[in-house]
């Protein structure tokens, strides 16, 4: 069986989405829902309530201290941000108790990919976009498929991180080569299975190229180079330590202004160190 | 340095440190534009909630760097970076790089 049949077969044994996601999903189709339904939904689950509060105080969000309720964070945030948070700190909590393989522990898997999301949300922000809801849970969610290598096929994974090392090439060459399917491609068989935002699944599945097929998309941009910028600043680790090139095209895509990474670097590290705390240490 | 704020915290005479453009990518307010009152109230009508703002540097400067750690961050980055920058954004996440592994290490 490959890796793929056998990932095929046994995704439907992953956990589901929490109850409070889908609700929460399920509450904003619906025109007529306030903030204090919304608000309410997400105080039935308490730890969420609390690190949800937590992280809306957080400096990137820019309210450090202020915001007390949930009702105050929806107000604040949006109704689509703070579900986010919710999707962000459930599929974290989801996949963090899993046994390190070989050097790759998912703790650095996860403070890679804050590290990603903080930077796409960033390059977000120096382009000028005005909503960005998603580019944090983005960049949170980019890598997701290696996490379904390390559920479901450990033994083999362990082989692709000794070819990394061996080869010294990059880890989705490595998995090509040894599971003959690579992440993006894994992590869109769980955007499937999770049935994520179409957005969401884009920038998993494409932030290796930076486009949609070969259409310009601001937010898989973002995260193309969010990625690129994480493994540059060492944030976590992202199975190989190597810089990859970017698409030269993205710059076209990304109005960004002059020198935009060396101007970022002592906010990029603040917010990074905060929410590395704030969602992976209790 | 541009900081990415809160439209709470942005105050009257605060330089736009980057084009403020909606989905479509139309510019609502250009980059170096000076707030005035009349964008607050527009940012609250169209529910911005972050701007980014440009920020007086420091000042200070930053601390030397010994040459020698130039040349042993120049080694790791030639381990990990297997490309040459090909344009002003590439050179500056060469940089980037090397501010890393000169000052955060």
């Amino acid at each position: 069986m490959s890796i793929s049949e056998k990932i095929k077969s046994r995704i439907h044994t992953l956990p589901t989405l929490p109850t409070i996601y889908h609700k929460l999903t399920e509450s904003m189709q619906n025109p007529r829902v306030t903030t204090e339904d919304v608000a309410k939904i997400i105080s039935t689950d308490q730890a969420a309530s609390f690190k949800v509060l937590k992280v809306a105080n957080s400096p990137f969000y820019g309210f450090s201290g202020r915001i007390e309720t949930i009702t105050r964070a929806i107000l604040h945030l949006g109704f689509n941000e703070v579900k986010n948070i919710v999707l962000a700190l459930s599929v974290i909590n989801l996949f963090s108790k899993h046994k390190k393989v070989e050097t790759f522990r998912p703790v650095d898997f996860w403070a890679h990919s804050i590290g990603v999301g903080i930077a796409s949300r960033m390059i977000g922000a120096y382009v000028g976009i005005s909503n960005l809801e998603n580019f944090f849970l983005a960049g949170i969610l980019h890598d997701i498929g290696k996490l379904l290598f390390l559920e479901f096929a450990d033994d083999e994974y362990s082989e692709t991180l000794r070819v990394v090392k061996e080869k010294k090439i990059p880890i989705r060459q490595a998995e090509k080569e040894t599971l003959g399917l690579d992440h993006p491609e894994a992590g869109r068989l769980l955007a499937d299975r999770w049935k994520l935002p179409l957005t969401i699944k884009n920038a998993i599945y494409n932030h290796h190229e930076g486009f949609v097929g070969d259409k310009p998309d601001l937010l898989v941009a973002s995260v193309h180079v969010g990625n690129i910028v994480s493994r540059i600043m060492e944030m976590g680790y992202a199975g190989d330590d190597l810089i990859p090139e970017p698409n030269e095209k993205v710059w076209g895509v990304l109005n960004l202004p002059e020198q935009p990474f060396t101007g970022m670097v002592d906010e990029l590290m603040q917010n990074y160190e905060e929410t590395v705390g704030l969602l992976l240490r209790d | 340095m541009i900081k990415l704020t809160s439209t709470e915290d942005v105050k009257v005479g605060m330089i736009l440190g980057a084009p403020l453009v909606n989905q479509y990518g139309q510019i609502l307010i250009n980059s170096g534009a000076e707030i005035e009152e009349r964008h607050l109230e527009l940012l609250d009508k169209w529910g911005i909630r972050y701007l980014s703002i440009l920020q007086e540097d420091a000042g200070g400067g930053e601390a030397p760097v010994d040459e020698n750690q130039v040349q042993e961050a120049e080694g790791r980055l030639g381990e990990r970076m297997k490309w040459k920058p090909r344009n002003q954004f590439e050179e500056d996440l060469v940089q980037m790089a090397m501010k890393k592994m000169t000052q955060y290490q």
